[in-house]
C-alpha cells in the first residue's frame, strides 16, 4: 500500500514538498529518538542509578529533554524553509502547542514504560528500534495521509491496523494546523489524545510503582 | 527521637541472569509461570540510629552490609518491614558518582552537589570550600576525564563532605586516595562527627571503627548478630572469623585466650584486656613489612591452657611458630620462626595493643602518664626510648579500674631487642608497647631451621605497688650527703641537690681499634642494684667484649669497679675512666704538681690536657669554691694511669678529671676472659 516517495510530491498535497516531508519529519524524528534514547537511559546512567538515591524519572525525562533541543534546531529549519516556499504560518501555528503537548505526553508515557521494560529485560531496545523503523513507514511521513485513505476501503483490516498507531493522527494534525492553517480534525486527535493520556498514566504508575527497586536489576 | 529507624527491614533479591523478554526466563517463562528464585540477602533487621551517633556496621562479605548501606541510602527499597529517615542522607558510597567525564570540575560539583540534594546556592556559598579541600586548584576549569583518578576521588570526596546532609553514609571510601589524603578524610570525619552529625561507618578496619563509632552492629547473613559498643561487638566479631582451624580458645582460672590467624586476644571474666587487635607480630624482610595474620595459619596442638600454632607466611619461606601458655594470672607467648632457608630480617616487631583505658606506663627506670591521644595525632608517639636495653615494662590503670595492671618481660637469646612503648593514634585509640629488635646487617640473615626470637610473660597478678618497686625501680645508691646515679652507661653524682658531674658523667672509653669506645655507646642491660650497690652490664655493639660496672658505696664516696669481659682477644691501644665535671670546678691537684683549669676560648673544639708531668700516679683532685672537693683514686693491681686534668671544648664548658691507661710499645692484650679494667674510689670532702 505504500507509495514510492518520488510520486507523492506531486500527488499527496498541494504543498512544495521539502515543507511537506519537514513537517511530518521533525515531530517524527523527536518521537523516535525519544523512545528509542530514553529505553535505554536507564542502562546507560546505572552508576548513578545504583549509587544515587533521586528520583528516577530524571533518568528518562533527561533523554527526552535532550531531543527536545535537536527537535528545536529540526523545527527551527522547518520554520525557514516554510518562510521561504509559502511565506509564513497562519492561525493554525496556534493548535501547535496543543499537538506537541499531546505528542509529548505519548513520548513521556511510552519512554518510562519502555525505560522501565528495559531494565527488566535487555532486548527491549532492540525491539523499539526495530518497532521505531517499522513506525517510520506506518506514519504519514514522506506521503499523505490522504493517499492512504483513498486506499482505504480496497484494505479495510490493514487501514484498522494502521490507525492503531496514535502517530498517525498527530502527524497529520500538525500537516492540518502548519501547513493547511485550521484546525486538526478532532476524529484524528481524540485517538492519540486517548492513547496518550493512558499511555501516560501507564508510564507513570508502572514507573513510580517499581522506581524504588530499579537500582536492584541493573 | 530517632533519626533512623528500621523496622524488620528485609531484603530479597530474585536470582536470575541478565533478564530477556524473548529466550530462557523471559516472557515465555514469566506466562508460563516458572517459579521465580529469591535469595534472601537481610532478615528481619530492627535498629535505632539516635542523632548525632556514631554508628558503625561490620560484618563478613556477604552478610548484606551492601545491601543495608543502599536501603539507607535510599538507592534501593526494602522488600518488607519499614524504614523511616529523618533528615537528608548523603552517601559516600561511591566518591564521584554521577560525575561527567565531559563537564568541567566546576560543572560536576554542581551537578554531584545537586545528586547530594544541596541547592545551587549551597553550592555557590561552599564552592571555594570544596576546591579548596580538593586541591585540585586550577585544573577545576578542566573537564573532567583530564583527572587523575586521585584528583577525581578527591573531588568527589570534597563534594560529599561538604553537603552539610543530617546523616553520613560511609563506605570503605577511607581506603583510597594517598596517605596525606587519607588522614585529611579522616580528620575530616573526625570533624564531622563533633559537629554531631550523625555517621553511618560501614567498614573492614576494625580499628577505625573502633575509634570512630559509639556503637557497632555486628551483621552475619543477613541478620543482626550483635549490637553493643564497639569493643564488645568487635570483639565477638573476632571470636567468629577464622575457620576452626585457623582458632583456639584456651582458658585458666578466669583468664581467657583467643587465638585467631596471627593474633591473640586475652580477656579476664569476659573483659578484653588486650585492645581490638590484639596482639600481633610483623617482619621486616628486604625493605618490606610482612604481618604476621597475613600468613597462612594453623592450629597444632590445642590444650586446655596451651596453644600451639603455625603461620606460613605467603610471601616469605618462613613460617612463624607461636607457643602460648596460660598460668594463673599468666600469659607465655613464645615466638620463634622456622625458615626453609636463610632468611634476611632487618626488623622484628611484637606489637601489644592495650585499650586506652591503661593510663600510665613503667618502663625500665622511668614512668609516666600517657597524653590523651588529639584528632591530629595521626600516628604513633613514642613515649618512652631509653638507651638502656629494657627488658621489662608495665601499663597500670587508674584507681579503681577492673583492669589489672599488665606487666611485661622480655626473655631473648638475641641481642638488640627492645621494648618501645607508644601511645597509638588517634584512630585506634590504643596503648601500644613493641618488642622490636632492629638487627645488624651482620645478624640479619637468619639460618634455615628453628630460630627463637622473644618470649614474652605478661603478669596480670602482681600489684601495682609491687610493679612500682620493680620496675619504676630508683636505680641510686645513697652515700652520705651523695646520691649516685646509673643512666645509659654514665654515673650521675649528686650533692645535696647540685648535680656535680656533668656531660657524660662518669664514664669510661676504650681505643679498639683507632675507635673510641664510650661507655655510652654500649648497649647496657638491666640494672641490678641493692641499697649500697649497682652491678650492670653492656655489650658492645661493634667488639666482642662485655663492660660490667660495679659501684659500691663507701665512706663519702664510691668504689668503681670497671670488669670487662673478652669473647675473642682483643687489643685495646689505650682506656680511661674519667669524671666530667661542672665548670665550677677551678683547681686541679695530682700528686707531682697542681694548677688552674683556664677559661676556655671559644672555638675550642678539642679537649685539652693541663699537666705537664706524664708519671703514672694514684690520685687527682679538683676543687671549688662552690662545689665539694673532689678525688678519683685509683687502686688498680698491675696498671698504673696517669692521672690527667682535662679541660672539655667550648660548647661541652666541662672540666674533666682522668685516669688515663696508656700502654707501652704494645697495645693491651686481653686474651678471652674477664679482666679488671679499674678499680678505685671516687670520694669528696665537704
Amino acid at each position: 500500500m505504500f507509495i514510492p516517495a518520488g510520486r507523492i510530491g506531486g500527488n499527496g498535497s498541494e504543498h512544495p514538498f521539502a515543507v511537506y516531508l519537514l513537517c511530518g519529519l521533525v515531530f517524527w524524528q523527536f518521537f523516535a529518538a525519544c523512545l528509542s534514547r530514553s529505553t535505554v537511559s536507564l542502562l546507560e546512567n546505572h552508576d548513578l542509578v545504583k549509587k544515587a538515591n533521586f528520583p528516577r524519572e530524571v533518568v528518562p525525562l533527561a533523554s527526552l529533554g535532550n531531543c527536545a533541543v535537536n527537535c528545536a534546531i529540526g523545527f527551527g529549519v522547518f520554520v525557514v524553509v516554510r518562510f521561504w516556499f509559502e511565506g509564513g504560518f497562519g492561525w493554525g501555528l496556534l493548535w501547535l502547542p496543543v499537538i506537541f503537548a499531546i505528542q509529548c505526553a505519548l513520548s513521556v508515557g511510552l519512554a518510562l514504560l519502555c525505560s522501565f521494560l528495559n531494565v527488566h529485560y535487555r532486548d527491549v531496545g532492540y525491539i523499539v528500534d526495530v518497532a521505531l523503523t517499522f513506525g517510520f513507514y506506518a506514519t504519514p511521513i514522506f506521503y499523505s495521509f490522504d493517499v492512504v485513505q483513498q486506499k482505504a476501503a480496497a484494505y479495510p483490516a490493514l487501514f484498522k491496523l494502521y490507525m492503531l498507531n496514535p502517530m498517525v493522527g498527530i502527524i497529520t494534525a500538525y500537516r492540518q494546523a502548519l501547513l493547511d492553517n485550521h484546525a486538526p480534525s478532532m476524529e484524528y486527535l481524540l485517538y492519540p489524545l486517548a492513547f496518550a493520556v493512558l499511555a501516560l498514566a501507564a508510564g507513570v504508575y508502572v514507573f513510580r510503582r517499581n522506581a524504588a527497586l530499579l537500582a536492584d536489576h541493573l | 527521637m530517632a533519626i533512623i529507624e528500621l523496622d524488620n527491614v528485609g531484603k530479597r533479591y530474585a536470582r536470575r541472569g541478565t533478564g530477556m523478554l524473548f529466550g530462557r526466563r523471559g516472557l515465555a517463562g514469566v506466562l508460563r509461570g516458572d517459579a521465580r528464585e529469591f535469595s534472601e540477602v537481610l532478615r528481619g533487621i530492627t535498629f535505632k540510629i539516635e542523632a548525632g551517633e556514631s554508628f558503625g556496621v561490620i560484618g563478613p562479605n556477604g552478610s548484606g552490609k551492601s545491601t543495608l548501606l543502599k536501603i539507607l541510602a535510599g538507592v534501593t527499597a526494602p522488600s518488607s518491614g519499614r524504614i523511616e529517615i529523618r533528615g537528608r542522607v548523603a552517601s559516600l558510597l561511591e566518591l564521584g558518582a554521577g560525575f561527567h567525564p565531559l563537564l568541567t570540575g566546576r560543572e560536576n560539583v554542581y551537578l554531584n552537589g545537586r545528586i547530594l540534594g544541596m541547592s545551587r546556592a549551597d553550592v555557590n556559598r561552599v564552592f571555594d570550600h570544596i576546591v579548596a579541600f580538593s586541591g585540585i586548584g586550577e585544573f577545576i576549569d578542566n573537564p573532567v576525564e583530564t583527572y587523575s583518578s586521585g584528583m577525581y576521588v578527591r573531588l568527589g570526596f570534597s563534594v560529599a563532605v561538604h553537603a552539610n546532609p543530617d546523616i553520613f553514609l560511609v563506605d570503605e571510601v577511607l581506603a583510597v586516595g594517598d596517605e596525606e589524603f587519607q588522614r585529611k578524610c579522616r580528620q575530616r570525619i573526625i570533624e564531622l562527627r563533633e559537629q554531631g552529625k550523625t555517621i553511618i561507618f560501614v567498614s573492614h578496619d576494625l580499628g577505625l571503627v573502633n575509634a570512630l563509632c559509639d556503637h557497632v552492629l555486628l551483621l552475619g547473613s543477613g541478620q543482626v548478630i550483635s549490637r553493643g559498643t564497639p569493643q564488645q561487638t568487635i570483639d565477638y566479631y573476632l571470636r567468629q572469623t577464622g575457620t576452626p582451624q585457623e582458632k583456639h580458645t584456651f582458658a585458666c582460672g578466669g583468664l581467657d585466650a583467643v587465638f585467631a590467624r596471627g593474633r591473640l586476644s586475652l580477656y579476664r571474666d569476659n573483659t578484653e584486656l588486650t585492645a581490638p587487635c590484639g596482639l600481633q607480630a610483623e617482619v621486616y624482610s628486604m625493605e618490606r613489612c610482612h604481618l604476621a595474620h597475613e600468613a597462612d595459619w594453623r592450629v597444632v596442638e590445642r590444650g586446655p591452657a596451651h596453644c600451639l600454632a603455625h603461620g606460613r607466611m605467603t610471601r616469605m619461606p618462613m613460617t612463624h611458630i607461636w607457643e602460648m601458655r596460660l598460668e594463673e594470672n599468666k600469659l607465655v607467648w613464645d615466638f620463634s620462626v622456622e625458615c626453609e632457608r636463610p632468611v634476611p630480617i632487618s626488623v622484628f616487631n611484637a606489637n601489644l595493643y592495650f585499650p586506652s583505658v591503661y593510663t600510665e606506663w613503667l618502663y625500665g627506670e622511668l614512668a609516666g602518664e600517657f597524653p590523651e591521644v588529639l584528632p591530629t595525632d595521626l600516628a604513633w608517639n613514642l613515649m618512652a626510648n631509653s638507651v638502656v636495653l629494657c627488658h621489662s615494662a608495665a601499663l597500670l590503670t587508674r584507681q579503681g579500674s577492673p583492669y589489672p595492671p599488665v606487666d611485661v618481660r622480655l626473655e631473648t637469646q638475641l641481642p638488640n631487642v627492645r621494648l618501645l612503648m607508644f601511645n597509638g593514634d588517634y584512630v585506634s585509640g590504643t596503648r601500644v608497647l613493641q618488642a622490636n629488635a632492629v638487627l645488624p646487617a651482620s645478624q640479619a640473615q637468619f639460618p634455615a631451621g628453628r630460630t627463637r626470637l622473644v618470649t614474652l610473660h605478661f603478669d596480670l597478678g602482681a600489684s601495682e605497688d609491687a610493679l612500682r618497686r620493680r620496675i619504676g625501680m630508683d636505680h641510686s645508691i645513697q652515700a652520705g650527703s651523695l646520691n649516685f646515679r646509673f643512666d645509659s652507661g654514665a654515673l650521675h653524682i649528686m650533692y645535696g641537690d647540685t648535680e656535680i658531674t656533668k656531660g657524660n658523667h662518669v664514664y669510661a672509653s676504650m681505643l679498639v681499634g683507632r675507635l673510641w669506645n664510650d661507655s655510652g655507646f654500649l648497649q647496657w642491660g638491666p640494672v641490678a642494684s641493692t641499697a649500697d650497690r649497682i652491678s650492670v652490664t653492656g655489650v658492645s655493639r661493634r667488639f666482642p667484649f662485655r663492660l660490667r660496672w660495679e659501684f659500691h658505696s663507701v665512706q663519702n664516696g664510691m668504689r668503681v669497679e670497671l670488669r670487662m669481659e673478652v669473647l675473642e682477644a682483643l687489643d685495646v691501644e689505650e682506656y680511661q675512666v674519667s669524671v666530667m665535671l661542672a665548670p665550677e670546678y677551678a683547681h686541679w691537684e695530682t700528686e707531682f704538681e697542681a694548677g688552674a683549669f683556664p677559661d676556655v676560648p671559644p672555638g675550642q673544639e678539642d679537649w685539652q690536657h693541663l699537666n705537664r708531668n706524664y708519671e703514672p700516679g694514684k690520685r687527682i683532685s679538683a676543687q671549688s669554691p662552690s662545689h665539694p672537693r673532689i678525688t678519683l683514686h685509683s687502686a688498680a693491681p698491675g696498671r698504673t694511669p696517669r692521672m690527667t686534668p682535662i679541660n672539655a671544648s667550648h660548647i661541652e664548658n666541662a672540666r674533666a678529671i682522668q685516669a688515663l691507661f696508656v700502654p707501652g710499645r704494645t697495645p693491651f692484650h686481653f686474651e678471652p676472659g674477664e679482666h679488671v679494667l679499674f678499680d678505685g674510689v671516687i670520694a669528696i670532702e665537704a
